[in-house]
């Protein structure tokens, strides 16, 4: 109808009017509720979410860091099998190159590789012990040759000789190291090791390990090498 | 493809030690005894990589990497690790100003030569 045709007095047409508008109001107002409704609904489900993805990054967070301990261990596994291996391979290598050969002089070359490249010394002397039981000088490097060509009788050389027993010091002395070379029972030998090199701070395990590999079988090397070179 | 190394050490002792560390790691390897046969072999083997000693008789290490770094042949620029008792700093420069390209002391640690050498082949 018209506002033209619309013959009801102005009071009651402006209380329709208020009545719609008020009716309009309620209607924008529930839907306004519904859809409130709705956004918390989804804003509880959001929240739920996040909730489950901070677990789920906390989660993954806590298996990174077990990856990460698990990484860093088999690393350090890995060096310490390197370094195993390493070991034996350098045990095998000494072993290999003194009994490849019954050429004296190849023998003795061994002994200085091994020590030079091995252990780390370009300071040490090869004695063997003469019919006279003197230690004579048999193989060298980085020493006095014609001063050491015989250990003499109060040398710590010479009593490691007659003791047998190993001597090893902190680096103090004239001797670092000493080692009696054995062919069963008796001593034959002895390497003396005067200095390490300037790079090399300290004998490690391995060279321990390599020093008594030199005791044990340095010596029947030499005396097989003696003994064929007489026959 | 496998990596080609060429082992140079007067050293038997050394060359086994290296041949029993590196022949694990399936690389071909080259076996040269002095600087002057180094040379010959890095020109005819064109290796991937050279383990250089260098006190050695007829040629030094020193002399044979500048050989083969003068070479002008695709050899010229192959990466060379110095590997030697010499661990003095004039003996460290004297080998890098030489052309190597790493220096690695003896005894040489098996962990830190096969780092080097992976670290380099896979450049």
């Amino acid at each position: 109808m018209s506002r033209q045709n619309d013959d009801r007095p102005y009071a009651r047409r402006l209380n329709d009017a208020s009545l719609r508008y008020a009716q309009d109001l309620l209607v924008e107002n529930e839907r306004l509720r519904v859809s409130n409704a709705a956004l918390a609904s989804e804003n509880e489900s959001l929240r739920e979410q996040l909730e489950a993805l901070r677990g789920e990054r906390l989660a993954m967070q806590t298996r990174m860091q077990s990856v990460e301990e698990e990484s860093r261990r088999y690393a350090a596994d890995y060096v310490r099998v390197e370094q195993q291996t390493n070991n034996l391979t350098s045990l095998y290598v000494a072993s290999y190159r003194l009994h490849s050969t019954l050429d004296r002089t190849e023998v003795l070359e061994a002994i200085k590789e091994i020590v030079v490249n091995l252990i780390g010394s370009e300071e040490f002397g090869v004695f063997q012990l003469d019919e006279q039981q003197t230690l004579r000088l048999v193989a060298s490097f980085g020493i006095d040759e014609a001063a050491w060509s015989a250990a003499p009788a109060d040398s710590l050389p010479a009593k490691v000789a007659a003791s047998g027993e190993v001597h090893i010091s902190d680096g103090s002395g004239e001797f670092l190291a000493v080692v009696p070379l054995r062919l069963d029972d008796r001593v034959v030998g002895v390497v003396a090791i005067f200095r390490l090199l300037p790079h090399k701070a300290e004998l490690e395990e391995l060279d321990r390990e390599l020093l008594d590999l030199l005791g044990a079988q340095a010596g029947a090397a030499l005396y097989c090498s003696s003994r064929q070179g007489q026959s | 493809m496998r990596k080609k190394i060429l082992l140079v050490d007067d050293s038997a002792t050394v060359v086994m030690m290296e041949k029993m560390i590196l022949s694990k790691e399936n690389y071909d390897l080259v076996i040269a005894r002095n600087g002057r046969e180094a040379v010959e072999r890095a020109l005819a083997e064109k290796p991937d990589l050279v383990l250089m000693d260098l006190v050695m008789p007829e040629m030094n290490g020193l002399e044979a990497v500048k050989a083969i770094r003068a070479s002008g042949n695709g050899v010229a620029s192959v990466p060379i690790i110095m590997v030697t008792t010499r661990g003095e700093e004039e003996n460290i420069e004297a080998g890098y100003e030489s052309g190597c390209t790493d220096y690695i002391t003896k005894p040489f640690n098996t962990v830190e030569l096969l780092t080097k050498l992976r670290s380099i082949l896979a450049e």
